[in-house]
């Protein structure tokens, strides 16, 4: 694993900074007194924090980062024969179980209102306005459930609940890789109703896992 | 009806430029704390960062209009908004 201290201290003294300044440190960099993040690698989010405004009935297009900071690629594999040609050759070998991830399940209703006929499909009974004012109910006395309806955002088979990351030889401990096909189901970013799965991501090895750096989907949003 | 954002510009659908999405601190929404109305506030600054997830068009206009100062969370999945190239 990465000396956090180390790192600092050899960024410290890069920098002509005195070294018995304390400065914050995170993930695998260093934030200066203002907060402002300086030092290479950039700073890792481990998990998505992305705040849900109501839970999702459908899918968005899947979000593909592209691997536009030209970083080395990580391969994926899904085929034994191949893995095992890859591990005979002498690369590493990450095998990943994939798990399914309760932020990309979709759900909905199906209702029909007693007494015009009219079927909807709505996320909840309660939902939220976007442009304001109170939530728009869909109470039981007014509304019969049909059906509810279940999903996933992420299109692939559950079969496929498995692949392996071919690591290059050429990466380093703390490199920032690019994934290219991403094995892990993961939040990608999301608006009201609608979620979108990542396809692929960026991420830092650490000499044992490919750690996914989540911040790298902050590129889907704009703050300023 | 749509804005359009170029690079890090905004225009209203005349053309007309409103703002430069700017922050000097390169904030993420998950940074963010939440704060009235469901817009954010600032951990750094302290000002309020306006969720457009909650505003119409003519809603943001207007913000950009009168107190061009102003920041804003944008979505770009937000259909309100459409990202240009720098031919379009």
């Amino acid at each position: 694993m990465l000396d956090i201290k180390k790192f600092v201290l050899g960024w410290k003294q890069k920098k002509g900074l005195p070294v018995d300044d304390e400065i914050e440190t995170t993930g695998y960099g260093v934030l200066d007194e203002d907060g402002v993040w300086i030092g290479d690698p950039k700073p890792i989010k481990k998990e998505s924090r992305y705040n849900f405004i109501q839970k999702c009935s459908y899918a968005d297009t899947p979000s593909k980062l592209g691997n536009v900071n030209f970083l080395p690629v990580v391969e994926t594999t899904y085929n034994t024969t191949y893995l095992n040609n890859t591990r005979e050759n002498g690369y590493s070998i990450l095998i990943i179980k994939r798990s399914l991830n309760p932020n990309l399940t979709l759900k909905s209703l199906l209702l029909k209102n007693r007494r015009t006929g009219e079927y909807i499909t709505i996320s909840s009974r309660h939902v939220n306005v976007q442009y304001g004012g109170p939530p728009v109910k869909y109470p039981e006395d007014e509304w019969e459930l049909i059906q509810e309806i279940e999903g996933y955002a992420r299109d692939r088979s559950f079969e496929q609940n498995w692949g392996a990351y071919i690591i290059p030889k050429t990466i380093k401990l703390g490199d920032r890789v690019y994934i290219e096909d991403l094995i892990e189901d993961i939040v990608a970013g999301a608006f009201w109703g609608s979620v979108s799965p990542a396809v692929d991501a960026e991420a830092i090895w650490n000499g044992s896992t490919l750690e996914i750096d989540h911040s790298a989907f902050d590129r889907f949003e704009k703050i300023g | 009806m749509t804005l359009k954002i170029r690079n890090d510009d905004i225009y209203d659908k005349n053309g007309n430029w409103l703002k430069t999405i700017s922050c000097p601190k390169k904030l993420a929404r998950g940074d963010l704390d939440e704060g009235a109305e469901g817009n954010f506030t600032c951990q750094i600054c302290e000002r309020t960062i306006h969720n457009t997830d909650f505003m119409t068009e003519e809603q943001i206009v207007d913000l950009l209009v009168h107190y061009p100062d102003s920041c804003l969370s944008i979505n770009l999945r937000n259909p309100i908004f459409q990202t240009a190239n720098l031919e379009d």
